[in-house]
């Protein structure tokens, strides 16, 4: 280490740190540690001298408890403390000089340092959350300042439920923000959207930022995790952080608070941040809970005797069509699928085997979390550990987390700290493919269609895959069945995930004012995916794979902050800063088959047939700037600026800039309102601003060559190793650009008991990262380019309203609800829509996505009920082939002829309108919270309702059998039939839904549990997870997309997808919560 | 104060390195892929070539196999065979092929067009550069034969199916342009396809090494431009065409009929292009014993990958044959199930009795797509139309054929008698090698035999339709994800709308 005197003149030269110049900011850092020690030096008048110290305690307002963690801070300075176990806190401090009280949670209040030195505070639940302290990018604001949209959950609303996972913690709780649990597997996949569907391509998953550290969203996509559609959806990588280590969850949502993450904010931002240790004596927390999962709603299928009608019913109107009668008896038929199988004249006698009972279960989940934290003036620590263990309810399938984490904070001296941030973390997902064509693996397609005479079990305990039937000549009839049961028991995969966060940082107070910080992160993910398929199953028999890869993301981030108020009214804080991230990512791939037994499942057993490997890299370059200023807390002004350099963007196009600006106008402050009393706040709000969107595969404006035999060679030849092109280039390749107006009030009323904050926002993204369809003659089915135009527009409310505030009784609402339209406004070079096939079921085309309508909508023809007789048919325009009993389909154009023109728009997965209600009651020592989450006004397509030859749900009961018996006119005939296997809107579902998401109802024993000696608070609760959803969509669960995570074609275009899916769980915890 | 003072010298230092690392930004934000050659790197060493090729015929060969395609679009359209489907639960898109039920979207018909293109590019991208290249002359010649023929091929196959086609002949720069483009006319399309050949053709060896068998070859150029010329009706240039093959004496027809369908068969004297799979690569096997083999039949016929009986030999073709006829012998008619039963299923013994490997997609099934029994009937025909009779060659010719398949030799037939025998014996030679659509198309009697086959279901005939098929559905409608993206600049073929 090089220590310097102050005198001595610094000269250093910065050529060989180029590439690391990171390095060098740590030095820097250090050079500073070193000069201020100079503090000391003869001359310096240290700044305590005339300081006396100042000692108090911090309780809470209403209950008088002590409050811990306290911020305490000499105003105007970076001098402070924290506030003990106790509440208890000592501080050097000038006399008249004034000090910050400040607490996530609570409100923020100021006191002037009295003669005594005796400072008692008692901080008050905030009046509302006016006063919260929240975090924004690089920074923090009281939320009174805020002139973005912003808005967060802290650590009191998530510690007092059992959550398992951060998605949990999110539904429904946030205005703007809609959490999609698309696979409800444990530990599967969610899909997060602030202010709707932005991008088409590009991904729409928002910037998420743990502790300052931007993590690398790369990782989010099933690709880079090995995984296959309809496995799983990809797990997010937020799955793996304890929710019981959240501080807060902000979440930035318009242009004025996103643009300082620039190219990466145009889905919104979500920082989290973690507890910090609390200075005094440890305190320890443990956190146990225990319970169980069951399946919330099961579907109504078909039993013997139902399933039995409706075959013979196929079969005779399959025969009738053939020209026969439907009272020929089986001699007469000309082939077996015309005949009547012995099997089914008297099905009920038959077993009857209830697919879903079969490969669904009760499972039991625990959660243990203790944490420890404490320190003294100069170190500070947070520690946690997590285990999870959460099975299944589908068979084999389930989640276990171990997650551990280490936050230090340390004051190296008045004017500098240094902090550390650790938070490793592993999972283990034992995979359930639910999805996906029923051949390849789709257990839960499976289980909903096969019929229930069918075993699951042969004689000798193997898994049944045929069935036979008879026929009365004396004839058989073998039906082969892929067995649900042998692919969830038998088909073992296992997911395993090791996530490390690290960041080091240090803030060194240059002068009085300005504060410097450095940081440098890494994020590391590393995942592994290893899959048997034993011999019994047919499709891909003792068929092996493991996959693995390695993420590594690095961060380097500089800021300087400045922040002073001038003549007592003019406040000002500016940012400055240069980051840099470098992100690699390596996967290994191999597959190997003709194991020669089941026993042994790893790779080594089985014959190596296929391996692959991949790298690839991106780095982003950033200065950014921000710059806020308010007078008296009046008028607010805020200016950011960021330019990005990405690796991503073709050679031609390497560089854009992100600038934003929001004004505020606190009104409540000014004179006039004075007299307005119920008035208790009111703000104004407006910014507009440019952001991006980046997240497109790393080498996308590269045209690439890649890997394509053939087998050469006499006999039976050998494998030729050749190349082609992938995909076209395109080198002005740049990122999407979204430009976002947003109008916001805040307005409290009756001293802020109730608190409303409403948003407007209209947010139009251009240059969209568009993998469009060029035409097939080309060699190619999409290129990536920057075309098209998107529009959300939205309006979003929070209300959050103090009922009742008693001694004994408290009653309070949050309230939140938003409404998002999204609309195409141009797309591609030519305009001409999207339509596209769903990868899930056979690529039927399924959704259209063009001009002046929302993103991704299904397309198909109009069903209006079944044609019940030949005349019908005759007086409408049909399909060819149309017979009675087959689907009716609207005439959309009036041609009077039913062609492919017919098809037309039949809904969406959009909602209209997203809300959450938060009720909390407490009275004396209980606690009882109430959450409901609700969508409304979207659509799902069901497409297992489209697999109509084998079992179908009971809700198909009232079909079209024959004119004589015609159904309910709306269920088509049962036999086959193309016509009635078009897209339509027979199809799709109203998946509007009301959860109850969350009920908890906890009671809290006072002191007096052991004196109060070892265990200083106690709490025990019941908690139940999706209680109850309140819908009219028939499948497992309405907030669903099957091809989630597909890495070919984004579901931004293929959203609401229903071909088999985890089902949701009702899940109760009984817990205890302990501090000592 | 000299404090403030050497702080305020580090503040400044730290933002000369921020302004330092930006001047090292464009290295930083360098970025080449790592796992992948970029293509302004390729196609400049005679080994880029080679895979270039290579990669070619890994399109070729999605072409003929992929999931079936071209299977059924050519001979599950036919008479020869049908989806025979137990209980009904068929897949819907191969019954409409079967059935003439098509619609715009079949993913089949989709599929086909571009695996098609697919192909078509990637020679495409061979030829624009190859002539730049620094290549020897023998090995430009070799492959520009190769990616000639290969397209030539290709458009051969998609002008039967869809009628006017895209003509894309040069690799597409220019995107917003190629939304633009037309459908060529069928004249237009034969013009390049004729051309492509005839140029080909010189260039090409008549065989290679042993260890690239496969690979096209002078006989492969010859026998298709033989079979356009007769399709198209250009008769004394088929003849010509059938002759150079026959005289070329590179190949013979195999002694056993049956033995065509064996493993190891690759490069056997009677093949001349084949598409070539193997078991046990991956993504290189072929998927038809699963996809051929009845319903129901997994476990007894094919032991893993399933059996769906997509492509199942039909009633009428089956009884075809005379007694006595050796080619019979690769139609089964039935199995005996593992439960010891007896079930009569018709299937192609040719295909479903091959290895199924590792299930699914890992058959060493090959494809032929011209062998030396189709270019002596041809070549038969080509002679009858010519002369507007058979001479000594066409009977030598038919002959070879019907004396290999047990069937007695023929003489002095007339014009129209000889004719009918030749047409007989494209059926019956190779029924389930993807000829018997284009054979009634080129013959000109689509409408007629298919038409002479209706009946309903269940009847007895099952060749799949149960109405008369009209002009129209001679094609296939265009895909319907071509109209869409290329409205209106594509139209859609008369009938499909």
């Amino acid at each position: 280490m090089i220590v310097l005197s102050s005198s001595e003149r610094i000269c250093i030269s910065f050529r060989h740190f180029k590439s690391s110049n990171f390095l060098f900011l740590f030095l820097s850092s250090f050079f500073l540690l070193n000069s201020t020690n100079a503090e000391a030096s003869p001359g310096f008048v240290p700044l305590s001298v005339m300081q006396t110290p100042v000692k108090g305690r911090v309780t809470d307002k209403i209950s008088g408890e002590p409050l811990s963690g306290v911020s305490v801070i000499l105003k105007g300075t970076m001098k402070g403390t924290i506030s003990d176990a106790s509440g208890n806190y000592v501080l050097a401090a000038p006399q008249n000089s004034v000090l910050q009280f400040t607490i996530v949670g609570y409100g923020t209040v100021e006191m002037k340092v009295t003669a005594s030195g005796i400072l008692n505070v008692s901080l008050g639940r905030p009046e509302t959350s006016l006063n919260e302290v929240v975090v924004i990018g690089y920074g923090t604001q009281t939320k009174a300042d805020v002139t973005g949209s912003v808005t967060s959950v802290n650590a009191k609303q998530l510690q007092d439920r059992s959550v398992v996972s951060f998605s949990e913690a999110l539904a429904g709780q946030m205005a703007g923000v809609q959490v999609q649990q698309t696979s409800a597997a444990p530990g599967g996949g969610i899909t997060l959207r602030i202010r709707g569907t932005g991008s088409i391509t590009a991904g729409n998953t928002p910037l998420y930022v743990v502790d300052g550290v931007p993590l690398d969203n790369s990782v989010t996509n099933a690709a880079a995790q090995g995984q296959g559609v309809g496995e799983q959806s990809p797990v997010n990588p937020l799955a793996s952080i304890n929710p019981g280590d959240i501080q807060s969850i902000d979440v930035l949502k318009d242009a004025s608070a996103t643009s300082i993450y620039g190219s990466r904010g145009s889905n919104g931002v979500v920082i989290i941040t973690t507890k910090q240790g609390v200075m005094g004596k440890p305190q320890i927390n443990l956190n146990v809970s225990g319970g169980y999962s069951e399946i919330a709603h099961k579907i109504d299928m078909m039993n013997n005797q139902q399933y039995a009608q409706r075959q013979i019913d196929a079969r005779n109107i399959n025969w009738v069509r053939a020209g026969g009668n439907a009272t020929d008896p089986n001699s007469v038929r000309t082939s077996q699928s015309f005949m009547i199988p012995n099997e089914f004249k008297n099905a009920s006698s038959l077993p009857r085997y209830d697919w879903q009972d079969l490969i669904y279960q009760k499972a039991p989940l625990q959660n243990y979390q203790l944490s420890g934290s404490g320190g003294t003036e100069a170190v500070r620590y947070y520690l946690s550990g997590n285990y999870v263990d959460q099975r299944g309810i589908a068979a084999n399938s389930g989640f276990k987390k171990y997650a551990f984490r280490g936050n230090i904070d340390a004051k190296v001296s008045d004017r500098i700290s240094i902090g550390f941030r650790l938070a490793p973390s592993y999972t283990i997902n034992n995979i359930f493919s639910a999805g996906g064509i029923s051949d390849q693996g789709g257990t839960v397609v499976a289980a909903l269609s096969l019929p229930p005479i069918y075993p699951a079990y042969n004689a000798d305990g193997s898994y049944a895959t045929a069935y036979t039937l008879h026929y009365d000549d004396g004839s058989a009839q073998n039906i082969n069945y892929y067995n649900p049961v042998a692919f969830a028991k038998g088909i073992d995969q296992v997911f395993k995930q090791f996530n490390t966060v690290g960041s080091f940082f240090t803030n060194i107070n240059i002068v009085k004012n300005l504060t410097f910080r450095t940081s440098i992160n890494a994020d590391i993910n590393t995942f592994s995916n290893d899959k048997f398929i034993p011999s019994y199953i047919g499709y891909n028999p003792s068929f092996g794979s493991s996959f693995s890869s390695t993420n590594l993301s690095w961060v380097n981030e500089n800021t300087f902050t400045y922040s002073n108020t001038f003549k007592e009214k003019h406040n000002l804080n500016i940012l400055a800063g240069v980051t840099e991230q470098k992100s690699s990512f390596t996967s290994t791939g191999v597959t190997a088959n003709k194991f020669p037994n089941d026993l042994v499942h790893t790779i080594n057993a089985g014959i190596v047939n296929s391996g692959s490997s991949y790298r690839s890299q991106w780095s982003l370059l950033s200065l950014l700037g921000r710059a806020t200023y308010n007078y008296d807390q009046k008028y607010f002004l805020t200016a950011t600026l960021r330019r990005d350099g990405s690796s991503r963007f073709g050679s031609s196009n390497k560089w854009g800039t992100f600038p934003s600006a929001s004004v505020g106008w606190r009104v409540s402050q000014e004179k006039f309102m004075r007299d307005v009393s119920k008035v208790s706040e009111l703000k104004f709000r407006a910014s507009y601003g440019l952001i991006g969107n980046n997240q497109i595969p790393d080498y996308a404006s590269v045209g690439l060559i890649s890997s394509s035999n053939y087998i050469l060679g006499s006999g039976d030849g050998s494998t030729n190793s050749g190349l082609a092109q992938s995909n076209l280039s395109n080198p002005f390749l740049g990122w999407e650009q979204a430009k976002e107006f947003d109008f916001g009030v805040d307005l409290g009323l009756f001293d802020n008991r109730l608190f409303v904050t409403a948003d407007y926002y209209n947010k139009l993204t251009s240059h969209l990262l568009l993998d469009v369809p060029i035409p097939l003659s080309t060699g190619y089915e999409t290129a990536l380019r920057n075309l098209g135009k998107l529009r959300n527009k939205g309006f979003e409310m929070a209300v959050e309203s103090r009922n009742f505030q008693g001694p004994q009784f408290t009653w309070s609402t949050n309230v939140n609800v938003s409404f998002n339209t999204n609309k195409v406004e141009a797309l591609g070079s030519n305009g001409s829509p999207l339509i596209v096939a769903n990868r899930a079921q056979e690529n039927s085309l399924t959704h259209i996505t063009t001009i002046g309508q929302p993103l991704g909508s299904f397309y198909g023809f109009v069903y209006e009920g079944v044609f019940k007789t030949q005349a019908e048919i005759d007086a409408y325009p049909s399909l060819a082939g149309t017979l009675p009993g087959d689907a009716k389909f609207k005439d959309v154009n009036g041609d009077k002829v039913l062609n492919q023109d017919d098809r037309t728009i039949i809904g969406n997965n959009l909602p209209n309108a997203t809300y959450g209600i938060t009720n909390n009651f407490a009275y004396k020592k209980f606690d009882l919270n109430i959450s409901l989450q609700g969508v409304s006004g979207l659509q799902v397509i069901n497409l297992l309702k489209r697999s109509n030859y084998r079992n179908v749900a009971a809700e198909f009961n009232n079909y079209w059998a024959s004119e004589a018996k015609p159904g309910d006119g709306y269920t088509f005939q049962p036999g086959n039939s193309s016509v009635n296997r078009n897209i339509s809107s027979w199809l799709v579902e109203d998946a509007s839904f009301l959860r109850i998401k969350n009920v908890t109802l906890g009671y809290r024993f006072g002191n007096h549990l052991f004196g109060g000696n070892v265990i200083k608070n106690a709490r025990i609760y019941v908690n139940i997870q999706n209680l109850y959803t309140f819908t009219k969509y028939t499948g497992y669960n309405p907030d669903v997309n099957t091809t989630e995570g597909d890495p070919y074609i984004s579901s931004a275009l293929t959203p609401g997808i229903d071909y088999g899916t985890y089902p949701l769980s009702r899940t109760i915890t009984f817990g205890l919560n302990l501090g000592f | 104060m000299i404090y403030i003072n050497n702080i305020n010298r580090i503040g400044t230092i730290a933002l000369i390195v921020a302004l330092v690392s930006l001047g090292s930004c464009k290295k930083f934000l360098e970025s080449k892929p790592i796992s992948a050659t970029s293509v302004t790197e390729f196609y400049k060493t005679p080994a880029d070539f080679e895979q270039a090729m290579i990669g070619a015929y890994s399109a070729f060969a999605q072409v003929y196999q992929g999931n079936g395609y071209f299977a059924l679009l050519t001979d599950l359209h036919s008479d020869n065979t049908s989806e025979l489907v137990l209980g009904g639960d068929g897949n819907e898109a191969k019954m409409d092929i079967d059935r003439f039920t098509i619609t715009a979207d079949n993913e089949h018909v989709t599929a086909f067009w571009q695996n098609s293109y697919t192909l078509i590019a990637r020679v495409n991208s061979i030829l624009a550069s190859i002539n730049t290249s620094s290549l020897a002359q023998g090995a430009k010649d070799e492959y520009t034969g190769q990616a000639k023929t290969l397209r030539a091929l290709s458009y051969f196959n998609m002008v039967r199916l869809y009628g006017d086609v895209p003509l894309v002949t040069a690799p597409v720069t220019d995107i917003d342009a190629s939304y633009k483009l037309k459908r060529s006319s069928v004249e237009d399309v034969y013009t390049q396809i004729i051309a492509d050949l005839v140029a080909a053709e010189p260039l090409l060896p008549g065989t290679y090494d042993a260890s690239m068998t496969g690979k096209v070859t002078k006989g492969a150029a010859q026998s298709l431009l033989g079979e356009v010329y007769l399709t198209h009706k250009q008769y004394p240039e088929a003849v010509t065409a059938f002759k150079k093959v026959i005289d070329g004496n590179q190949y013979a027809l195999l002694g056993t009929y049956a033995d065509l369908y064996k493993a190891g068969k690759q490069g056997n004297s009677e093949s001349i292009l084949m598409a070539q799979y193997k078991t046990g690569e991956a993504y290189l096997g072929s998927n038809l014993p699963n996809h051929f083999a009845p319903t129901g039949s997994e476990g007894s016929l094919t032991a893993t990958g399933g059996s769906y009986g997509f492509n199942q030999p039909t009633e009428d073709i089956a009884n075809a044959y005379s007694v006595g006829d050796v080619r019979r012998a690769n139609i089964a008619d039935g199995y005996t199930n593992s439960d010891g039963n007896y079930v009569p299923a018709k299937y192609i013994k040719g295909y479903v009795d091959r290895e199924v490997g590792n299930g699914y997609l890992d058959s060493g099934a090959d494809w032929y797509i011209i062998r030396f029994a189709d270019i002596l009937l041809m070549y038969a025909e080509a002679i009858n139309e010519a002369g507007n009779g058979p001479t000594s060659d066409a009977y030598t010719a038919l002959n070879l054929v019907k004396v290999r398949a047990n069937l007695a030799a023929v003489s002095g037939l007339t014009y129209d008698s000889f004719k009918a025998d030749v047409y007989e014996q494209e059926r019956l030679e190779s029924p389930f090698e993807g000829h018997r659509w284009f054979d009634l198309l080129r013959t000109g009697k689509a409408l007629e035999v298919m038409n002479s086959k209706v009946s309903t279901p269940g009847s007895g005939s099952t060749i799949g339709i149960s109405a008369a098929i009209q002009q129209f559905q001679l094609l296939y409608p265009i895909p319907l994800i071509v109209v869409t993206t290329s409205t209106p600049a594509i139209t859609q073929n008369q009938g499909y709308n």
